[in-house]
């Protein structure tokens, strides 16, 4: 039979979607780390391993899109500073190197006394990364605060920055007028925040729960309102740019109306705006207002629903867009489908085997590095 | 004593990675890169001692005459040769001449006719299996005959179509 014409890929869209986790994951983690929020810190740790976690991973969709993987590091050799992609890399590296300094601060005293406690070659990676320093007195320590201090704030414009940049890799593409606007960093960002904070509520119910710790309130309290802020911002930019478009009546919204009708009716439409938008918008709505009549439960069960809809918002979105994208034709002509494969190299299974790995990792790091527990102290 | 000594190991520890970047990047940079721009130097030898296959597009009329009389007439008129035929290097070779590869299938029709919304309205477009419904020949002949395409349609004047079998050349 005729092979079907295939141009497009889905893993790639987990590029956009992984790296706007790590983004919101850090803005969360500095909420504590450089606002000092005390309502933040049982998770102030954990947010930075999640967000260190994604962003060894960020990449990992890319690399198997490209079809030597190995030439990638070519940008980073030679970089060539007109180019999109290779901004990329320097920032990628950048941020990269920011988060480990500052994990391995947050961390810095469990290294040591973990360094120090453990027996033979157990104790092996904690005395390499203690450097050889054992100095835990009350001046290092604050001496380390300031300096923790100091990095979470060059990180959070480098975390915007980063997935900002994301944004503006599909907003710079000026022959994809589905892309090519100037909201769509902003939209990328604000977003970001919304799947990072999402994913940490989620995470961070599912671990209490494993753990069998008693999930915070005032934590979870603040989180739910700035995931009601975030989505809300989120959403009006989303419409906004759908609203200008439409209003305009620009040649492109000949395509793009049925795009978003048709082709994306479900994902767009249904997921996108109802099931990912409306929806939550509600149930944080009684999460934040009615906060004071809440019982513990109820609130930990709307705040998880909520955030397992934003992320799947967030997920469709990606989807809209870098799917959408390549749905229609540049040259405004008409429209193709798309049926993603299940087992191809780009396939479904490929682009959950890749969400899989910052799980796992996430889960290994924080077997190194236990972010929970004497969290308060150390910080 | 003082209070930083981890900061400055740790500092120390980030230069020495820089360092070792640049070691890195100095031994796997290639030697030409940036002979003549941001690219390997050596690339432009390299790209030019790739052998030609293609042959101008009326090279192939030096020999097939007649052929090429027939596509001109038709509707194929401005279709080149070694778009539907393999490339010439591989038909007249240092050795002498060659079986050319013949694409006897509906899947080279299906490459340039398969409708497709991003095909300019005014091209001749079709959905294979319901244009031989319609024409007759039934779409199961896709699975059972490759070559079904051919049974009416002339690959060098494929217009107009004729009936099946009535066919005696391909050209
Ligand atoms: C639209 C695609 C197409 C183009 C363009 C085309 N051919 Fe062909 N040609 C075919 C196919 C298909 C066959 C085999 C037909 C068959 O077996 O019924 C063929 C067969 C031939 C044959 C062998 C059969 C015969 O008719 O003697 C020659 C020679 C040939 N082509 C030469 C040419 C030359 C020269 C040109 C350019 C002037 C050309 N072709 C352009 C598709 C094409
Ligand atoms: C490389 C692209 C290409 C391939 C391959 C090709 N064609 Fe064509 N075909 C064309 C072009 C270009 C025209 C002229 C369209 C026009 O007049 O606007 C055309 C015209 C035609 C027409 C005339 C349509 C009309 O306007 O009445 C028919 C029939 C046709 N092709 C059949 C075939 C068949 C059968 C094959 C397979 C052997 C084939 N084509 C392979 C490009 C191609
Ligand atoms: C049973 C005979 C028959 C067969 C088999 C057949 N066609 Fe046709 N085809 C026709 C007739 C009749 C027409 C009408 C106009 C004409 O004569 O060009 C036509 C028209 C076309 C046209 C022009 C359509 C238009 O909109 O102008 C294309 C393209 C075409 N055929 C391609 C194919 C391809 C590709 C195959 C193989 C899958 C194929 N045909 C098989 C008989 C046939």
């Amino acid at each position: 039979m005729i092979e079907a014409f295939r141009y497009t890929f889905p893993t790639d869209m987990m590029y956009p979607y992984i790296t706007g986790l790590v983004a919101g994951a850090f803005i969360v983690s500095s909420l504590y780390h450089v606002f000092h929020k005390e309502e933040y810190a049982p998770i102030g740790r954990f947010a930075l391993l999640t967000s260190l976690a994604f962003l060894l991973c960020a990449t990992m969709p890319l690399l198997n899109h490209l079809g030597h993987p190995e030439r990638a590091m070519n940008i980073m050799i030679t970089p060539h500073f007109t180019s999109a992609m290779a901004g990329f890399g320097v920032l990628y590296s950048f941020y990269l190197v920011v988060l480990v300094l500052e994990v391995w601060l947050v961390f810095r005293p469990d290294i040591v006394r973990l360094a120090q406690t453990l027996p033979g070659w157990k104790s092996l990676p904690y005395r390499l990364l203690a450097l050889g320093v054992d100095d835990l007195r009350p001046e290092t320590l604050a001496l380390d605060r300031k300096v923790i201090t100091i990095l979470a704030t060059i990180g959070i414009p480098a975390a915007c920055l980063l997935h900002g940049y994301v944004g503006f890799l599909f907003g710079a593409i000026k022959a994809n007028p589905w892309w090519s606007t100037p909201l769509m960093p902003i939209i990328f960002l604000f977003s970001a925040v919304v799947s990072g904070i999402a994913l940490l509520i989620v995470l961070y119910q599912f671990v209490a729960k494993v753990r069998g710790d008693e999930i915070s309130q005032p934590c979870l309290r603040g989180l739910a309102r700035w995931l009601w802020y975030f989505q809300i911002q989120t959403i009006t930019l989303e419409l906004l740019e759908i609203i200008t478009l439409a209003y305009e009546r620009n040649e492109e919204w000949e395509i793009i109306a049925p795009l978003i009708t048709h082709q994306l009716a479900f994902s767009f439409i249904s997921v996108q705006m109802i099931l990912g938008s409306l929806i939550p918008f509600i149930l944080l709505m009684l999460a934040v207002l009615l906060d004071r009549y809440l019982h513990a439960k109820v609130r930990n069960t709307l705040t998880f629903t909520a955030s397992l809809l934003l992320l799947i918002q967030v997920f469709s979105m990606r989807w809209n867009v870098v799917i959408g994208g390549q749905m229609m034709s540049k040259s405004l002509r008409g429209l193709r489908d798309f049926h993603p494969e299940f087992l191809a190299k780009e396939g479904v299974l490929a682009a959950i085997l890749l969400f899989a790995i910052p799980f796992v990792l996430l889960y290994g790091l924080a077997k190194l590095l236990p972010p929970f527990g004497r969290a308060h102290q150390t910080s | 004593m003082k209070h930083h000594r981890h900061l400055v190991r740790a500092g120390a520890a980030l230069i020495g990675a820089a360092l070792l970047f640049f070691v890195v990047r100095a031994l796997v940079m290639p030697k030409s890169f940036g002979r003549f721009g941001h690219f390997r130097g050596d690339n432009i030898a390299e790209q030019a001692a790739i052998p030609a296959v293609h042959g101008a597009p009326e090279a192939c009329a030096e020999c097939h005459m007649e052929v090429a009389e027939t596509k001109v007439a038709g509707k194929h008129a401005s279709v080149p040769c070694q778009d539907c035929h393999g490339p010439l290097a591989l038909h007249i070779t240092e050795a002498g001449k060659e079986q050319m590869p013949m694409h006897r299938s509906f899947t080279l029709c299906a490459r340039c006719h398969q409708q497709l919304a991003a095909r300019p309205a005014a091209f001749p477009q079709i959905d294979l299996m319901e244009h031989l419904d319609v024409v007759g020949a039934g779409h199961d002949a896709l699975t059972t005959n490759e070559a079904i395409c051919f049974d009416c349609h002339r690959p060098h004047s494929p217009s107009p179509a004729l009936a099946p079998g009535t066919k005696t050349k391909s050209r």
